[in-house]
């Protein structure tokens, strides 16, 4: 094991016992890469809470960690997991475009398509569709 | 009472006898379902019974005084009466398992298969070396293969500069004003004042693009 493997052997063991498919450990240019999926953001948080316990503040740079929630059908339902503001929800998937609706932390939408990693296609409550932010979206 | 199919054949494979009738028989050769098992010649005539303990265990006794004491025992691991398999047969069935990884290859000697060749994992070889055992015929599966882990294939990682990634970094930081970022020889500074928690949602953002190296040198709080 590399000394990048070793430092980190606590973010790799989270993601097997978490689950994470396509698991991915690679080291590069003196930066760890961990990618893979999550089938939850449950699965995913286990990754991060792990890094957390090696690098309180989440600032290391010899670390890259891309494990994304894929693989969710159309339809399930999403909770917002904001701050504490609305969420935006956008005609297109940049936050340099208009929003066309807003959803509560909280409350719920549903997913029409994880459009991209960061950007998924979603419908409120009351029927508006547009793109929010993933980061702010639990599955 | 069931008795295991063990037939008796002479020299020239002429059946002399069945386990369950008793006959006078120079002894030299037993054929037991197929296995070919030369018992020790006497010299003598002699007859013998079979007596079954179970099915698995088979005790040859020379009825003889003088030969009491030469009592044979054999003991088979399992009394199977299968159908020889020809190698040819097997060759078949052991190539189509071994397909599956191309790398791979399989030779059938006497009932034994040998498997050469690399394997991506110790896992995968174990696994195969399993189904192969499995195959009806395959007597034992000598393991010539050796695990040589495939090279990956390097991170992709894109650039800090393209517009279409500095927008994304600004989605990631659009609800942290503090934050500031810059991009110097190709590579992304963050600045600025930040919780525990939020440097975790812009490092699970940022480290999502792929950019190489990202110096987050913010304050965190």
């Amino acid at each position: 094991m590399s000394t990048l493997q070793d430092k980190y052997s606590g973010v790799i063991s989270a993601a097997q016992s978490a689950g994470i498919t396509n698991l991915q450990v690679q080291e590069q240019d003196g930066i760890l890469y961990v990618s893979g999926n999550a089938s939850n953001t449950a699965a995913k948080d286990a990754v991060w809470n792990a890094l957390g316990a090696i690098d309180s503040s989440y600032s290391a740079s010899d670390i890259n960690i891309d494990v994304q929630v894929a693989g969710l059908s159309a339809g399930a339902p999403l909770t917002v997991a904001t701050e504490d503001s609305n969420l935006n929800i956008r005609q297109e998937p940049s936050t340099d475009a208009a929003v066309v609706g807003k959803a509560s932390k909280g409350s719920s939408v549903t997913l029409i398509e994880q459009t991209s990693d960061d950007w998924w296609k979603v419908k409120t409550d009351d029927g508006q569709e547009g793109y929010a932010y993933s980061r702010y979206l639990k599955a | 009472m069931v008795f295991p199919l063990v037939q008796a054949f002479d020299e020239n494979d002429t059946k002399f006898f069945r386990t369950d009738i008793e006959v006078p028989i120079p002894i030299r050769f037993l054929k037991i379902c197929g296995t070919f098992t030369r018992l020790y010649d006497f010299g003598i005539h002699f007859s013998v019974t079979f007596e079954y303990t179970n099915l698995l265990n088979i005790h040859f006794m020379k009825k003889t005084i003088t030969m009491a004491a030469l009592a044979v025992a054999i003991s088979f691991g399992a009394v199977s009466c299968k159908k020889k398999v020809s190698d040819a047969d097997l060759q078949t069935q052991a190539t189509t398992v071994v397909t599956s990884n191309p790398n791979a290859s399989v030779e059938i000697k006497d009932g034994v298969a040998h498997l050469s060749g690399t394997f991506e994992s110790q896992e995968a070889k174990d696994a195969m070396i399993k189904q192969l055992k499995a195959i009806n015929g395959v007597k034992d599966v000598h393991d010539m293969a050796t695990v040589a882990p495939a090279a990956m294939a390097p991170v992709e990682t894109q650039s800090a500069t393209d517009p279409a990634v500095q927008q994304k970094v600004q989605d990631a930081l659009k609800d942290f004003p503090s934050v500031k970022v810059q991009t110097v020889n190709g590579e992304l500074t963050l600045t600025g004042n930040v919780s525990a928690q939020q440097a975790r949602k812009i490092k699970e953002s940022v480290d999502a693009l792929k950019v190489g190296k990202v110096n987050y040198n913010y304050t965190v709080k």
